[in-house]
């Protein structure tokens, strides 16, 4: 490489920082050269994104310092960051949903703020940029309205808008589908062949193989190992990440399912938030002891078929029966004394109040929680949670601790845990693993198979088809509001599950 | 008056004529707000500053005997008052409501305070003259339209080109879409560069200092003198206006208008004599705000971190 002889576009010397107590990053040092695609990896929680907030400027250190080109660099604000060429691609992506790609990107320019816009020279340059890349996206929308992908497809034309030569992408792939992870490696290979530096952030070892040069390891905020990818054993990687070999799902033997219905729906039609008619009569039957995967690509009513059976949206038509008995569509609270647990896609605000500790979490969709003489039994729900998190693994201060404070897998399992306490008949999952690192989602999965074990009638919504064919007994595919197929795992392949979720027939 | 005359031109002239001046503490002050609500701060502490504005523009107006420098200690008296919500509310991250109610309890005691300390307990305060009507030459000549809209005092016109002016800022600066990105979503903002909080301070004491010159325009424009309480809820019709007209300051302008011609109406029905008692005619514009607000308030999106403290550092 010939960047390697000059200094390093980029580095880290012992970087440190503490949040609360904790080191999420303990003195850390890495260098980035041109031209080069360095993957950082490590698992939820190891110190990626604090690492990467502190490069630019979102968070300062408490110790340590950054080198751009061999120089040292203070750098307290984003701002400072972008005038040393450092542009970000966050994991939550940083547009403002009401304006569009044009002027999201009129915030990033260098121009004083009384000066007046310049609309059409910005939509110039980035139609020059669109074409350039081979990035199709629509400019005049206003972001929010566009799908997740083509937001990210912003995010990158707002880096190469601004010129930045160092560019760090944080998880930029957790959002995506397959075939849109190849077109974003496409964008990237071809930054970096312009001489750009590029980190990129994730926790998929596949997809870091495929696309870094070099490979380095985060573990619990330090780094744990450093590989060119070239000489990358998967295996020693996966140990330096994790500390200890990771489970997986492939001694799990599936047991059929019993032949009573835990639920059943007809002729479901709902509507989401725009109005939209996007559940369009859903028949569906889900047994007792059975997993049913439900996949299809995102829009096509599977939010709204979760919400509508956990009974947290209101079905403007159809029936819903829970263990046989007809359902009140307009009563969520009836949902959870029938015994419906819910797992909802959004685990921050939906699945708990982020402000609460998670006692109070606790008591959240549980009607039978610990009481005395008909007052809240505090102590008792506080032992209550305490012992559930020691059950399920759940890595927090306490039952005391704000749930904002918990990583997502932390979260995810508490929410589990809370969901499995009163032994649902029925158990909605909407997206459970999404996010989460390779044992948390082990972790998740196999609680889920007890549950079916246990009798009850499990359905997992995930984008991840992996998951669906190792676990579910049934996967049901959904297209534009209906159930257009129904097939065995055993008896059916990816290819014909993803042909059938593009809508062609099987 | 018969009642006949309600519906007479010349009734009309002078009602509606009454209704721009009525309307000028709501121009400024729902354009104050405007700004403050686009970065995201809300301004229910507008009534309060109006109380400030309003004391200092006309206790300097009456010592110094010129209306411009008690207009100019009216606005920075606003603007220094809203200093402190600003401060409590953004940099220290207090709940905005609570911290303006408060605010603008404190605002009515001071200024009650002041008043006594400085003019004694009587309530005839001494008269000062008001701004006086400039007919723009030409235009003040049409019929009925002139009179009422061309024939008003200098801040009224100033009111005009402030609303134009923050509408051309919002519309077509880059200032403008910084504010709009600091209220819509912080942290975006703050990753774009953006000094959030400089901002959130800096449009709230705008906020101040247009809410003073609000103040200013009622002892220096209609009354000529501060009474306790002057403001009289004005600070909170702005709030409802710059809500009704969705943070568009042009039509603010169009909607005080309104307002300030119902405020103008309620004071004719007053001194026309009714069976009704005068405070049903005196509660009418705080009645027809809740009803317009209640009526045509659907689908309204406010900027969507409206009165969220924003931290720096969160996880």
């Amino acid at each position: 490489m010939s960047g390697e002889k000059q200094a390093p576009l980029l580095e880290l010397q012992g970087i440190t920082k503490i949040f609360g107590g904790v080191a999420a990053n303990d003195s850390i040092s890495l260098k980035l050269h041109r031209g080069e695609v360095l993957a950082l990896l490590g698992e939820n929680g190891a110190g990626k994104s604090t690492l990467m907030n502190i490069i630019y400027g979102i968070y300062r250190p408490d110790a340590g310092s950054i080198l751009v080109n061999g120089q040292k660099v203070r750098i307290t604000s984003p701002k400072d960051a972008m005038a040393h060429g450092i542009g970000m691609v966050h994991q939550h992506f940083m547009l403002i949903g009401r304006f569009n790609a044009v002027e999201n990107v009129t915030l990033i320019t260098p121009d004083a703020s009384w000066s007046l816009l310049k609309k059409k020279q910005i939509r110039a340059s980035l139609e020059e940029l669109k074409a350039r890349y081979g990035i199709e996206v629509d400019l005049d929308c206003p972001v929010e309205q566009l799908s997740i992908s083509m937001q990210q497809k912003i995010e990158i034309l707002k880096l190469l808008y601004t010129g930045a030569d160092i560019l760090i992408l944080d998880e930029p792939t957790a959002v995506l589908l397959p075939q849109e992870c190849e077109a974003l490696f496409e964008i990237i290979r071809h930054m970096a062949q312009q001489g750009k530096g590029v980190i990129f952030i994730s926790h998929k070892l596949d997809e870091v193989l495929q696309i870094s040069q070099r490979v380095d390891v985060l573990s619990h905020g330090r780094i744990t190992g450093e590989v060119e990818t070239a000489q990358a054993d998967k295996d020693l990687i996966v140990r330096m990440m994790s500390g200890d070999n990771v489970p997986d799902m492939s001694g799990y033997v599936k047991k059929p399912p019993q032949e009573e219905a835990a639920l059943s729906c007809a002729g479901l039609v709902a509507f989401d938030d725009r109005k939209v008619r996007t559940l369009d009569g859903v028949d569906l039957t889900v047994h007792r002891g059975e997993i049913v995967g439900v996949a299809g690509v995102e829009g096509n009513g599977q939010d709204e078929l979760a919400e509508v059976l956990a009974g947290v949206r209101r079905a403007t038509a159809g029936q819903i029966f829970i263990g046989g008995k007809e359902m009140d569509l307009s009563d969520p609270a009836g949902f959870i004394s029938s015994g419906v647990g819910y797992i909802p896609s959004d685990r921050n605000t939906v699945g708990t109040v982020p402000d609460f500790p998670l006692y109070e979490n606790w008591m959240l969709r549980n009607p039978h929680y610990p009481k005395k003489r008909g007052l809240t039994d505090l102590r008792a729900v506080q032992a209550q949670a305490a012992q559930a998190m020691e059950d399920f693994d759940v890595r927090a201060a306490g039952p005391g601790a704000r749930s904002a404070n918990l990583s997502g897998g932390n979260l995810q399992k508490f929410i589990l845990a809370r969901e499995l306490e009163t032994e649902p008949q029925v158990l909605i999952c909407s997206y459970p693993t999404r996010g989460l690192d390779v044992k948390a989602s082990w972790f998740i999965r196999s609680q889920l198979t007890k549950a079916k074990e246990r009798g009850a009638g499990v359905v997992l919504f995930s984008g991840d088809l992996d998951e669906l064919f190792a676990i579910s007994d049934r996967i049901v595919v959904l297209y534009r509001g209906r159930v257009v197929g129904q097939l065995r795992p055993e008896e059916t392949t990816a290819q014909e599950v993803i042909l059938m979720m593009m809508g062609g027939t099987a | 008056m018969n009642e006949t005359s309600l519906f007479s031109a010349a009734f009309l002239t002078a009602l509606f004529s009454s209704g721009v001046r009525q309307s000028i503490p709501l121009i400024y002050g729902s354009v104050g707000d405007t700004v403050s609500e686009r970065s995201g701060v809300m301004g229910i502490s507008l009534e309060g500053e109006m109380l400030f504005g309003a004391f200092f523009a006309y206790l300097f107006a009456l010592r110094s005997g010129s209306l411009w420098v008690g207009v100019l200690m009216g606005a920075v008296a606003g603007m220094l008052s809203s200093l402190i919500v600003a401060v409590w509310s953004v940099l220290f991250r207090q709940d905005q409501s609570i911290v303006g109610i408060m605010f603008n309890i404190l605002a009515t005691g001071f200024t009650n305070f002041l008043n006594r300390m400085i003019f004694g307990t009587s309530n005839a305060n001494i008269s000062i003259d008001t701004f006086q009507p400039i007919a723009i030459p030409g235009l003040s000549k049409i019929p009925v339209v002139g009179e009422i809209f061309f024939n008003q005092d200098i801040l009224a016109y100033l009111s005009v080109v402030l609303a134009a002016a923050v509408f051309f800022v919002l519309r077509r600066t880059k200032l403008g879409l910084q504010l709009g990105a600091v209220g819509e979503n912080p942290r975006a903002a703050q990753a774009a560069g953006i000094p959030v909080y400089r901002v959130r301070v800096l449009s709230y004491m705008f906020c101040g200092f247009a809410a003073g010159v609000a103040g200013a325009s009622l002892t220096l424009s209609t009354v000529g003198t501060f009474t306790e309480a002057i403001s009289a809820g004005r600070g909170f019709i702005c709030l409802a206006i710059v809500i009704l007209s969705r943070w568009n300051p042009l039509t603010a302008l169009v909607a005080s208008f309104g307002f300030g011609s119902i405020q103008a109406l309620q004071i004719r029905l007053q001194v026309q004599g009714s069976a009704l008692p005068y405070q049903v005619f005196v509660a009418l514009p705080y009645l027809i705000t809740v009803l317009v607000l209640a009526l045509a308030g659907h689908n309204i999106r406010a900027p969507r971190e409206l009165g969220v403290p924003f931290e720096k550092e969160s996880r």
